[in-house]
């Protein structure tokens, strides 16, 4: 559909490419460059350069710098040094699309892309559109970690998809009469929408019309395969339908038959060759009828080409061996250039000469699993320790791994491939390791393809650090030259294709093995690439082995033989007669000693994958998640392999519950990075559901997401939280709502010593003992002010406190008991204003009720406030006010408190110069045996008499005040008594270092906003 | 931690079950508050409850206990306690037979030494005495005995009133 000539041409309508007149352009091997490329060409607008960072560069290295790198990497793709295709300012970026032609962007302007508007455009033209569809959009190209560009490019897919089979029917529709061209488009329709039944039902009515009934039945029987997997009777009215058409044809055939036309009907003997291809193709040819000789693929294929970097890897075994340095190498390559088979190779010659060899394989669906690569390198990781800081046990599983890599005695060969998909763990782990072995006799091998380090900027930043500090190596891979291809050619018996293979193959040792292989058994004209030329292969499997190999390109790290068999639903049979022929053929390798089956090579996976449609790639994964989740966590079912079936296959539900499980389980093996990942995976799945699912899922996440960092936005997460919980209550979920708000208390209280089961206990016994919710309000509000009072437990009180507040909200009541606690825990965190106006509020309900000795209660929390802040002004006009309560209220503190603190207030302001009448306040408290009041009383007496210098005095009292709260264990208190017996000693010039030392010795308390465990006299 | 009597009447009869769920159901509270129960006791006009908790404080009782009931009066006061007859705190619990209380008032300085000049430092048939809990005023106190038969223990103390004189059982958890 491009234009074609000197300018730029992009098509993003199947593999992207980029061409200059005729030429292909080399494409930046950065995936994200080329998604952005792909952005700015589809959206045609100008996108601000948050958006494009945000979209495709989300973590905190550097994004801007990373969108830089990726334009400077366009223009030199796009640009010819006079103009530019990349127009960018400080503000925006976007793509000159009157300086290129897009295909995609062509398409659409068919008519605005609607069936009405296809209607009217010239046949021609619909020709050249349905075209230019060489695939779906941006075909390979997927980033699932960026979830937002992934969702975008899915939607634009889907969009696309729906266009093309427009196109395509109204081309079906205007070629009516002429059957054998519309079958062309009816045959692009079906497999656009395999599940399409009109267009199944046309495909066979077309077949049958055109004499292929063999063909016909080949397509019924694999259609009637798939439709099963849909269920819901779609198998069934594709029979009847099938009945039908039959029915018809063989009426037709006999009216034909009885008709004019006396030359015999076509039979395949007498099909053009081409449509004998095409039938034997759609037959289910036995697998003896394939070629039985085996294939040659990369991994057999004669070692050519590499041998001196193999000498040269293995010299450098030898100088580390004997300096007993660390070395590291990093060899990048194209795929398919054979960085893969130069390991194993070099892994070899290793083990034979008995050196330690560990290998291990990352994997881009695998690149949110934490340490996958060392799991499988080690065998399995060291156990972690139960116990103990996150910090301090991460370590120790990283000295456990060093260890086991290097036994400080010989040479380690530690080999780890396709780095540029490693996950951030595992780097961190890699970096501890060379770290550690720096000394040590260890070669470290990497492999990572050219460009798409970039994309990683975890590992882009481990290797920067090796550049710098450690003895490292980069070496490239280059392609093979003309002579080592003819080598290649030579071993599989096309030595007379030699030149052929090369031109095509441009040195790819991968792409020439597959190429000699298809050219055994092609005729036809060479495929154009190595994806087209596996698709030709695996339209000429027998139908179980390519349905075999479909299900297994599903599965980037392979996959074990009986979930392949499961999956399929092959009997035993044919099941174990296709693994044969696959194994044969060298597509589908099954490891000697396991029943682990992986591909040949990943790109002939990826060839596989994508030539499944969208809806049918994703209805098999969407398949392969239930069956995992369903079939429960086994050692090779991973919780983050369930998050990208689920993904792939658009079960949001799924998904986003397997990332609740992927990021817990990435929680407990202290991979923070992946956890939060996954958090923002699980956050965006979630949003597609319906409440209260959404709200459980974003609960769990945000639980992940919490225990995984360190609580930077803590306001906005609790107000986040705080909706959350009210969403819960809505849809009658208490229990979501409280998970809430013991996270809001967690944000709050960070020094929490109950554990979740406590907490839970407490407040379920609370929950259980209310026959209302009013008396539930009660009761929380009762329970908050407990633990305010005795000042411990404060984020279980901040808990019960907030699920007050929103209850009694809800139901238009107030709680004394809530404002109290509530003034309390903000006199704890120091906003003093808060506290006073939610003691006010307490008092004032307390007393609607009649609840005296409530009122007493809240009016003292006052008064303490007061005291503490040396507002003896506030004081004053509160404590008589507090004694006239106290006598009203059964025996207990309360009056010896009220009198004491009145004593106090008449010795401030001079109306009494007794000490007598205090003291025996003092004493009438001191029987009552209320310590925390005592405390008070002595604290706020001892400050009075330091002021007025009877230093004795106050230090006795403060003593006092010190020993009670001690008692209590009222750390706050004791604190203050402490900072008041430093100033006591400072004034009399006497020794402080023991209260100095009494006091850092505390737990770090939070009072007025900041630690007291710092003297602050002095 | 102290020992901490609180002393509680009601106007309607209690028993001991009425006692005994009304504190088990505030668990928590008094874990809380970290009160534990040691003896309680019922008048033997029913009419008056006295339990002896150990607490960090008299607060800390008023406070967990003032949670349940109803009361039409009720006192905490923390109190020090002297053992006789072997017994000691920290051989809680003090056997597993049935027990009494005596509570007395010692307003007077008369009453305070004929109280302490009356406590039976042998056992007396089957009662014994366990100890005095003086409260911190030493303007009262009860007396804890060990004995099967609660005339034993009238006969012991002299007259009393009704509602001084207490049945007790030790806690259960």
């Amino acid at each position: 559909m491009a234009m074609s000539g000197a300018g730029i041409t992009l098509r993003l309508l199947g593999e992207m490419e980029v061409l200059r007149g005729q030429n292909r352009v080399d494409l930046p091997p950065s995936r994200k460059s080329r998604a952005l490329l792909a952005y700015l060409a589809a959206t045609a607008r100008p996108q601000r350069r948050e958006r494009l960072c945000a979209l495709l560069w989300d973590v905190p290295d550097d994004p801007k710098g990373s969108l830089r790198w990726s334009l400077s990497r366009l223009r030199a793709v796009l640009d010819d040094g006079e103009t530019s295709c990349i127009v960018a300012n400080r503000e925006t970026v976007a793509l000159d699309t009157s300086r290129c032609s897009i295909d995609l962007l062509s398409v659409r302007a068919l008519g605005g892309g609607s069936s009405k508007g296809l209607e009217g455009q010239p046949t021609e033209q619909l020709l050249t559109a349905a075209g230019a569809f060489r695939g779906e959009f941006m075909e390979g190209l997927d980033l699932p970690n960026s979830h937002e560009f992934q969702s975008w490019c899915l939607a634009e897919r889907e969009e696309l998809r729906r266009l093309n089979i427009e196109l395509l029917a109204e081309l079906r529709r205007r070629h009516d009469a002429e059957p054998e061209a519309a079958l062309g488009f009816a045959r692009r329709l079906v497999h656009i929408d395999p599940f399409d039944e009109a267009a199944r039902i046309d495909l066979l009515r077309l077949l049958l019309l055109t004499k292929r009934r063999r063909e016909a039945t080949g397509q019924f029987a694999t259609a009637e395969r798939l439709f099963q997997e849909l269920g819901e009777g779609s198998a069934e009215r594709l029979t009847r339908a099938w009945r039908l058409v039959l029915r018809e044809a063989e009426q037709a055939a006999t009216a034909a038959a009885q008709g004019a036309d006396t030359s015999p009907p076509s039979s395949p003997s007498r099909q053009a060759p081409a449509q004998r291809a095409a039938t034997r193709r759609a037959a289910q040819a036995p697998a003896s009828a394939q070629s039985a000789k085996p294939a040659m693929t990369a991994t057999t294929a004669p070692f050519v080409g590499r041998s001196w970097m193999l000498n040269h890897l293995a010299s450098l075994m030898d100088i580390v061996a004997t300096r007993r340095t660390a070395q590291i190498v990093l060899l990048n390559g194209e795929p398919g250039l054979g960085k893969s088979r130069l390991l194993a190779e070099l892994a070899a010659r290793a083990q034979a000469q008995q050196i330690r060899v560990f290998v291990g394989h990352c994997y881009d669906a695998r690149s949110g699993v934490s340490y996958a690569p060392w799991e499988e390198a080690l065998g399995e990781l060291p156990p972690l320790d139960e116990e103990g800081e996150a910090d301090l046990r991460r370590r120790r599983l990283f000295q456990a791994v060093a260890r086991t890599v290097t036994d400080g005695q010989g040479l380690t060969l530690l080999a780890l491939e396709d780095v540029h998909w490693m996950d951030e763990a595992s780097c961190d782990l890699l970096r501890f390791v060379v770290r550690t072995a720096r000394e040590e006799p260890l070669l470290v091998l990497l492999t990572a393809r050219e460009g798409e380090v970039t994309d990683n900027p975890a590992i882009a930043e481990v290797l920067r650090d090796f550049r710098l500090k450690y003895s490292f190596e980069g070496l490239h891979l280059l392609p093979l030259g003309e002579e080592e291809v003819r080598q290649l050619a030579e071993a599989s018996g096309r030595e007379d294709a030699a030149a052929r293979i090369a031109t095509l193959s441009r040195g790819n040792p991968l792409y020439a093995v597959e190429l000699a292989r298809g050219l055994t058994d092609k005729q036809e004209a060479l495929p154009g690439s190595l994806k087209e030329l596996i698709r030709d292969r695996l339209a000429q499997l027998a139908p179980e082995a390519a349905e075999v190999l479909r299900w297994a390109s599903l599965f980037s790290t392979g996959a074990c033989s009986q979930l392949l068999q499961d999956l399929s639903e092959l009997q035993d049979g044919p099941y174990l007669h296709a693994l044969e022929l696959l194994d044969r053929h060298r597509l589908l390798v099954q490891e000697a000693g396991s029943d682990h089956c992986t591909f040949g090579h990943e790109l002939v996976r990826q060839a596989v994958y994508t030539s499944l449609s969208e809806p049918r790639r994703r209805l098999m994964h969407r398949k392969v998640a239930r069956f995992m989740w369903q079939n429960g966590y086994q050692p090779k079912f991973d919780p983050f392999d369930i998050v990208h079936h689920a993904a792939a296959g658009s079960d949001d539900v799924l998904a986003a519950q397997a990332c609740v499980h992927a990021g817990q389980r990435a929680r407990r093996l202290l991979a923070n990075a992946e956890a939060l990942m996954l958090v923002r995976r699980g956050q965006h799945y979630a949003q597609a559901l319906p409440e209260p699912l959404r709200s459980e899922r974003l609960i769990e996440l945000m639980e992940i997401e919490l225990a995984a960092r360190p609580i930077e936005a803590g306001e906005k997460i609790a107000q986040g939280l705080e909706q959350l919980a009210g969403t819960a209550l809505d849809h009658d979920r208490p229990d979501l709502a409280w998970r809430c708000y013991k996270m809001m208390a967690d944000i709050r209280w960070a020094q929490g010593s109950w554990s979740d089961a406590r907490m839970d206990s407490l407040h379920a016994e609370l929950i259980s003992r209310s026959a209302s919710e009013e008396e539930r309000v009660s009761a929380l509000g009762e329970a908050a002010r407990c633990l305010t009072m005795l000042e411990r437990d404060l984020e279980v009180a901040q808990a019960l406190v907030l699920e007050g507040q929103a209850l009694s909200h809800r139901l238009g009541m107030d709680s004394d008991a809530i404002a109290d606690a509530r003034g309390l825990l903000a006199a704890y965190r120091g906003d003093h204003e808060e506290a006073r106006e939610s003691f006010v509020q307490a008092r004032l309900l307390a007393r609607r009720s009649g609840h005296r000795l409530e009122e007493f209660l809240a009016l003292s929390h006052l008064v303490i406030l007061e005291l503490e802040q040396e507002n003896w002004e506030g004081v004053s006009r509160h404590c008589e006010e507090m004694s006239t309560l106290a006598e009203r209220i059964r025996p207990g503190s309360e009056q010896p408190f009220a009198a004491a603190v009145r004593e106090l207030c008449r010795y401030i302001s001079g109306r009494s110069n007794s000490l007598e009448a205090l003291e025996s306040a003092l004493q009438a408290l001191r029987f009552a045996d209320s310590k925390h009041h005592i405390s008070i009383v002595c604290l706020s007496a001892a400050g009075l008499f330091l002021q007025r210098g009877d230093l004795a005095r106050a230090r006795q009292l403060a003593a006092e005040a010190l020993d009670v709260a001690g008692q209590l264990n009222r750390r706050r208190t004791e604190a203050a008594a402490l900072n008041l017996l430093i100033e006591i000693a400072d004034a009399a010039g006497d020794d402080k270092s023991l209260w100095i030392t009494r006091l850092t010795a505390l737990a770090p308390i939070w009072t007025s906003g900041r630690p007291q465990t710092e003297a602050t006299a002095g | 931690m102290v020992p901490v009597i609180f002393d509680s009447d009601y106007e309607e009869p209690l028993t001991f079950a009425d006692m005994l769920e009304a504190e088990r159901s505030d668990r928590w509270c008094m874990e809380l508050h970290e009160c534990s129960g040691l003896i309680h006791s019922l008048s033997t006009d029913a009419r008056r409850a006295l339990c002896l908790y150990e607490a960090p404080d008299a607060e800390a009782v008023r406070r967990a206990v003032d949670s349940f009931g109803n009361p039409s009066s009720l006192r905490a006061w923390t109190a020090i306690g002297t053992y006789y007859n072997g017994f000691q705190r920290n051989s809680w619990p003090w056997g597993k037979g049935t027990f009494a209380i005596t509570f007395h008032d010692l307003t007077t300085d008369e009453l305070r030494q004929s109280f302490e000049r009356g406590v039976p430092r042998e056992p007396s048939g089957d009662v014994r005495v366990i100890g005095d809990f003086l409260s911190l005023d030493r303007q009262r106190a009860i007396r804890l005995y060990e004995t099967p038969d609660l005339e034993a223990v009238r006969r012991l103390a002299g007259p009393i009133a009704r509602r001084d004189l207490f049945t007790a059982v030790a806690h259960e958890d």
